[in-house]
């Protein structure tokens, strides 16, 4: 493919439009394969760009009132690209300690009634702090603002038992988990979701953590459930058979 | 906006109070509904806070950055709704087919009391309606020189040379 100087000069007449994003997909490429090479078009671009947001930051209007608090509350629940940050400090309401020593049994209840002591007003902050690199598909950040964004979403959190942080976003039509930092459920054994129904877990799911991460709603939900989660053997099962690794009832 | 990239929520916090109006004007003025400028706006400040690495000093301001995500957000859904309409074979009110000198009346109204009004008005009108109808309007050149009914090299370098006035007059650096 040649680039030569005739080349580059129709590329280069192309960047005022591609500041303006009023190229199409070829062109757009054109542009930055010249841009990568040619120091001189990268600097005349910086300046059009600067000045074309000078053409934006001339229309500034407020963004509703509303909006803040939703993407506020989903970049709680959303993981960044690049270096991972420090690790977030221990949360205060680590259920776990309240549920150490119980009889197996009781144990739904206790986890239920301390992932009620942490049920948060949405959408207040969430220090859920990332601890690895993780990008989620836009498509899934999408539903989950939607959710978000909606007036009587609730969010609750809590440390899963064995490692990780789970996040119940509970609203009027789904319920969705979003976890991080789970280990592998081991061989011939599943993760599954149950939506918590006045105590009763109702089975809502299976799901396998990508890199320990997932986002999935469940199956079967009603407003007012709320979630958790068990280690089951694979194929699941109709009841949970083992102590949940992470329950979340709203508040 | 290194401590965004770290993952320092309150940071973010204060980029978003610091940018969103100007997203949110961005994504209105190509939008022109609010619904759908509303919905760029989250997206733009999810990317912002998800891509909060790429972010390069060099290459301009913060602001600068984000608005450029802004824009091409904005326009990408301005065109996207287009082909929807194109293959729904249905007129909807307002988005596209708008006369220019309505994009332009209200354009103006919107950036009344401001530098880049009077700069704007230092441009060739030749110049001037081929920025405003790409840059507000979500158009290509192409359709900017079928709007217009110039030739498409004209309307490129109407286009680069009435941005390259536009920064003189307004001392942008880069």
């Amino acid at each position: 493919m040649s680039t030569g100087p005739r080349e580059d000069g129709e590329v280069r007449d192309l960047l005022g439009a591609y500041a303006l994003d009023a190229v199409d997909d070829l062109e757009r490429r054109a542009v930055e394969r010249l841009v990568a090479r040619d120091p001189e078009a990268a600097a005349e671009l910086a300046a059009l760009r600067a000045t074309a947001a000078e053409l934006g930051a001339a229309s500034a209007s407020p963004a509703p009132a509303d909006l803040r608090a939703a993407v506020l509350a989903a970049v709680a629940v959303t993981p960044q690209e690049g270096p991972a940050p420090v690790a977030g400090t221990a949360s205060a309401a680590d259920p776990r300690g309240a549920r150490a020593g119980r009889r197996p049994g009781a144990r739904w209840l206790v986890a239920a009634a301390a992932a009620a002591v942490v049920a948060l007003a949405v959408p207040s902050s969430i220090a859920w702090q990332q601890h690895e690199r993780a990008v989620v598909a836009e498509q899934q950040a999408a539903r989950l603002a939607d959710l978000l964004a909606e007036p009587g979403t609730q969010l609750v959190r809590a440390d899963v038992e064995g490692g990780g942080t789970a996040v119940a976003v509970l609203a009027d039509d789904a319920g969705l988990l979003v976890a991080e930092g789970l280990p592998e459920p081991g061989a011939g054994r599943t993760y599954q979701l149950w939506a918590m129904r006045d105590g009763v877990p109702v089975p809502a799911g299976l799901f396998a953590p990508t890199s320990g991460a997932v986002q999935v709603a469940a199956e079967d939900y009603e407003p007012g459930d709320g979630l958790a989660v068990s280690v089951e053997p694979a194929g699941g099962s109709d009841q949970p058979t083992t102590t949940p690794v992470v329950v979340l009832i709203p508040g | 906006m290194a401590a965004v990239a770290r993952g320092d929520q309150q940071a973010f916090a204060a980029l978003y109070d610091a940018v969103s109006g100007p997203v949110h004007g961005v994504a209105r003025a190509v939008l022109r509904d609010p619904h759908h400028a509303a919905e760029v706006t989250q997206e733009v400040m999810l990317e912002v806070w998800r891509t909060a690495v790429r972010y390069d000093r060099a290459q301009g301001s913060v602001r600068t950055w984000v608005l450029t995500l802004a824009h091409r957000r904005a326009v990408d859904r301005v065109r996207a709704v287009q082909a929807q309409r194109d293959r729904d074979q249905r007129v909807l009110d307002g988005e596209h087919g708008r006369p220019f000198d309505v994009v332009s009346e209200e354009v103006e109204d919107a950036m009344e009391r401001t530098r880049v009004r009077g700069c704007l008005g230092t441009l060739t009108e030749t110049q001037r309606d081929a920025v405003v109808l790409a840059y507000y309007g979500g158009r290509t050149y192409r359709e900017v020189a079928e709007e217009l009914g110039a030739a498409l090299p004209t309307v490129k370098s109407r286009i680069r040379d009435g941005l390259l006035r536009l920064r003189d007059c307004l001392g942008v650096a880069a």
